[in-house]
């Protein structure tokens, strides 16, 4: 066993090095490391503790980091083999399921290591500058420790769980989302203790599992050993639950290894005709849009579905309401408008991201570019139809945006500000362009590090969206020009889109046309 | 047969002095030849010579660092979307939508060439006909043998009627029944008026099926033209074949004593009645023949024989893997 999982992990470790980029995501690091340097220095400059805030910065990035290379990560471990169809060999080989799985988490254990370790001098300067101690420094550490190992090893599960990487990545994502997600839920029904259909044993559970999801929380840890002032303890309840949370299911990778190491079977038989006919029917005027909106985004079955979900969605804000207010007129109050609207907007993001990350890269792993390029529509025609296909498949969520917006204007548009509404639309637009270009060069990991990058650019795009309202409203009332916060949407789509949308496009455009000639 | 041409015919291909190198690699240098019009035309070379490379730039898929190439007349740098209207590009891998039936996947790209719903069913119907997978039409493509995939493939180059097909070893990892039915219908397709350039390693199947052939090495042409220039081309001294019923036992030294005939052998693993004759240079065939009946040896035919394939592509190309 020991010689193959030496094999293996000699064998990643020399991928891990020749790629380039990793080196590429730790030289980001390191520049991201000195701007939280140049930051700090501002804050000491206004006599605040600049160590802690440092420190606070590095930390956050590395829960982002980590959260996100658990699921680009680790999740290919396994199905990295299974895709390529060489686990059966290494089997063959007399390579142990334990080895295996050892060999290719280590590898990529230590890459992500790495990326810590060239933390170590800053934090060194995090002390230095003030504010923070360093037993703080390794209480966080630890803790950081404890959420890669448990976020890795459920990554490292999935990978063994799923038959391909696109599958596993989704799965991982899903579990790691609804365990953030999990808090605020679990916190909003044990507080709906008004509610009297609601009963309060029910409330109780949902208040013990929120109390125990938050223990297990890093920002919690994180924020607890910040605020501290006095001893730090260094082996908390997240530590250990996340210890053993990560453990048991490296065991369970291991222990489930054979009975998931099947690589992906294709269905050879298809529906009948005379079912394909009516779901699949003839092909149309836009034949790209025809063939992805039916054999990628699901097609009118799935359009249907979740026609029906989102329908689900509202009607369950609208039966809360009525249950709560019995005898009440209306289908849903303003709050609960505002709260169905932004529900719904956040599914449609979710959409938007998961088709960007699979429309191109679909094209890519069944090597059909050069067919599709050998058309005569060109490549921006095909991407446009590609565009179309996706559309097409989000109509359910925007037709009930519109339905909502039209129920209750006031509700939705009361909260909103012009500048949120424009820096959440780019920062999804930019999102999207770089999930689609990554699409091209990674396998899997397009869709984390793309919400990575837009994460980190969001620090800055309120501002200057802010700073172009600003500008052009003084400039609109200068010149008596109404309605200036058309103008400052306008100005700001323009720069976005010019100086930012613009060139990934072209490279989006250009890396199709290189790839179909490989 | 060898079909003559004039001097106004335009070529199907016409390739000159094309030249690209990638990562430092000189995969194609100063490669020229012509393909004419209904021919079907080998295009052969060692694994690295560049095959793919000029069949990538030829189909518009790949700007050449250098040099001309045209498609009927159409250049292929200025105007592509005339070019890729008149040809159908066959990769040498797989390249299709898993999740389709045949037919979808034909109705597909019948309508991303843009063919009226009407003239899709006809179209569709035709070349499923041609390849002989009109009983799978709803079968799913994840479900087909490589052969069947690969009829499918041709039918998906066939949709929009093109007049060149450019064929990247289509015969590859097919067992010999698959690959001689894919012959029959590149002889089909020929027979309908279709240019057809393939690039292919099974030298004796090219030998039958081409008009013409291009011999590729390490991105230079060693010989383009007719097939038969290249089998032909010999030594000095030609070479025949005798095949005779019962050979007496001193035929060899009653041939050598003919005129004209300056060398006579029995084949290697022959059966005995097969004869190898090397005749003077200056020496009548038909001489040869006339003395040879009146020998009274018992004749069985009389041909001269051919360079194989497989001796011209060895003796043109080099040995070893191009670096």
């Amino acid at each position: 066993m020991i010689s193959g999982t030496q094999t293996l992990f000699k064998w990643s470790l020399r991928a891990d090095t020749k790629s380039i980029y990793p080196h590429i995501v730790r030289a980001c690091f390191a520049g991201f490391m000195l701007l939280a340097v140049l930051a700090a220095w501002s804050s000491a400059l206004s006599g605040m503790a600049p160590g802690l805030e440092f420190f606070e910065w590095i930390c956050q990035l590395n829960v982002l980091l980590i959260s996100v290379s658990g699921i680009s990560y680790f999740v290919s471990a396994v199905t990295e083999e299974k895709d390529s169809g060489t686990l059966a060999l290494l089997r063959l080989a007399g390579v142990t399921p334990l080895a295996i799985v050892l060999s290719k988490s280590t590898s990529r254990l230590i890459s992500a290591l790495m990326l810590l370790l060239i933390q170590l001098p800053f934090t060194f300067l995090a002390i230095t500058l003030g504010g923070v101690r360093w037993q703080q420094i390794i209480a966080a550490y630890l803790a950081l420790a404890a959420w890669m190992c448990m976020v890795a090893n459920v990554a490292l599960f999935c990978s063994v769980r799923c038959n391909t990487s696109g599958r596993a990545a989704t799965l991982a994502t899903s579990v790691l989302l609804l365990f953030f997600a999990a808090g605020p839920i679990l916190a909003g029904v044990a507080g709906l203790t008004g509610v009297s259909w609601i009963s309060p044993r029910f409330l109780a559970v949902c208040e013990n599992l929120h109390q125990e999801q938050q223990q297990v929380l890093i920002t919690n840890r994180l924020s607890e050993i910040f605020a501290s002032t006095g001893p730090v303890e260094f082996l908390s309840i997240q530590f250990w639950r996340s210890v053993i949370v990560g453990g048991a299911t490296f065991l369970l990778s291991v222990a489930f290894f054979n009975r998931y190491s099947e690589p992906a079977d294709d269905n050879t038989h298809g529906s009948s005709a005379k079912v394909r006919r009516y779901t699949v029917g003839r092909c149309w005027k836009l034949p790209i849009v025809w063939k992805d909106f039916l054999f990628f985004t699901g097609g009118r079955t799935f359009l249907f579905t979740k026609f029906f979900g989102y329908t689900l969605l509202v009607a369950g804000f609208s039966a809360f309401h009525q249950l709560d207010r019995p005898g009440t007129t209306q289908w849903l109050n303003n709050e609960l408008t505002w709260i169905a609207f932004i529900a719904v907007t956040c599914l449609l993001c979710v959409e938007v991201m998961l088709y960007a990350s699979g429309s191109l890269f679909q094209e890519v792993r069944q090597s059909t570019i050069s067919s599709l390029t050998m058309l005569p529509s060109g490549t921006p025609g095909i991407l446009l139809q590609k565009l179309g296909a996706c559309c097409l498949a989000l109509t359910p969520g925007a037709l009930w945006l519109v339905l909502l917006l039209a129920y209750s204007p006031s509700a939705i548009t009361k909260p909103l500000s012009g500048t949120a509404v424009v820096s959440v639309v780019f920062e999804v637009m930019l999102c999207a362009h770089l999930t689609v270009l990554l699409s091209l060069y990674t396998r899997w990991s397009a869709l984390p590090i793309a919400i990575f990058v837009t994460a980190i650019s969001f620090m800055c795009c309120p501002f200057i969206t802010l700073t172009i309202f600003e500008f052009s409203g003084r400039m609109a009332r200068l010149n008596g020009i109404s309605w200036s916060i058309f103008l400052g949407a306008i100005v700001n789509f323009v720069w976005g889109w010019l100086f930012v949308l613009l060139p990934m496009e072209i490279e989006i455009i250009n890396r199709w046309n290189r790839l179909s000639r490989e | 047969m060898q079909e003559t041409y004039d001097a106004n015919t335009v070529p199907a291909i016409s390739v000159s002095e094309l030249t690209h190198s990638f990562k430092g690699h000189q995969a194609l240098n100063q490669v020229s030849f012509a393909v004419m019009p209904q021919t079907l035309h080998g295009f052969v070379g060692p694994n690295g010579a560049g095959k793919t490379t000029t069949l990538k730039a030829i189909c518009t898929l790949l700007k050449p660092n250098w040099g001309e190439i045209q498609v009927f007349g159409h250049s292929v740098r200025s105007e592509s979307i005339a070019v890729r209207e008149k040809i159908g590009f066959m990769p040498d891998h797989f390249s299709m939508y898993r999740q389709m039936t045949v037919f979808e996947y034909l109705d597909f790209f019948a309508a991303a060439y843009g063919l009226q719903l009407a003239q899709r069913d006809q179209v569709i119907n035709d070349v499923l006909t041609l390849t002989d997978m009109d009983g799978r039409r709803d079968d799913l493509l994840s479900g087909l043998s490589r052969g069947m995939q690969q009829r499918v493939s041709l039918a998906r180059v066939l949709v929009h009627d093109p007049d060149l097909l450019l064929l990247d070893e289509p015969a590859s990892g097919l067992d010999p029944r698959a690959r001689i039915e894919l012959m029959e219908i590149l002889r089909e397709l020929r027979r309908m008026g279709k240019t057809i350039f393939i690039s292919s390693h099974i030298l004796t199947e090219l030998a039958e099926l081409c008009d013409s052939v291009t011999i590729i090495d390490r991105g230079h042409v060693r010989f383009s033209g007719p097939m038969d220039a290249l089998l032909d081309t010999d030594d000095d001294t030609p070479r025949f074949s005798l095949k005779l019923s019962q050979p007496p036992d001193n035929v060899i030294e009653q041939l050598m004593g003919l005129d004209g005939i300056i060398a006579a052998d029995t084949p290697e693993y022959s059966s005995g009645n097969e004869f190898d004759l090397e005749l003077d240079s200056a020496a009548d065939s038909n001489i040869v023949l006339t003395s040879i009946i009146g020998l009274g040896l018992p004749i069985i035919s009389f041909s001269r024989r051919r360079k194989q394939l497989n001796q011209a592509f060895m003796d043109l190309t080099t040995r070893g893997v191009p670096t």
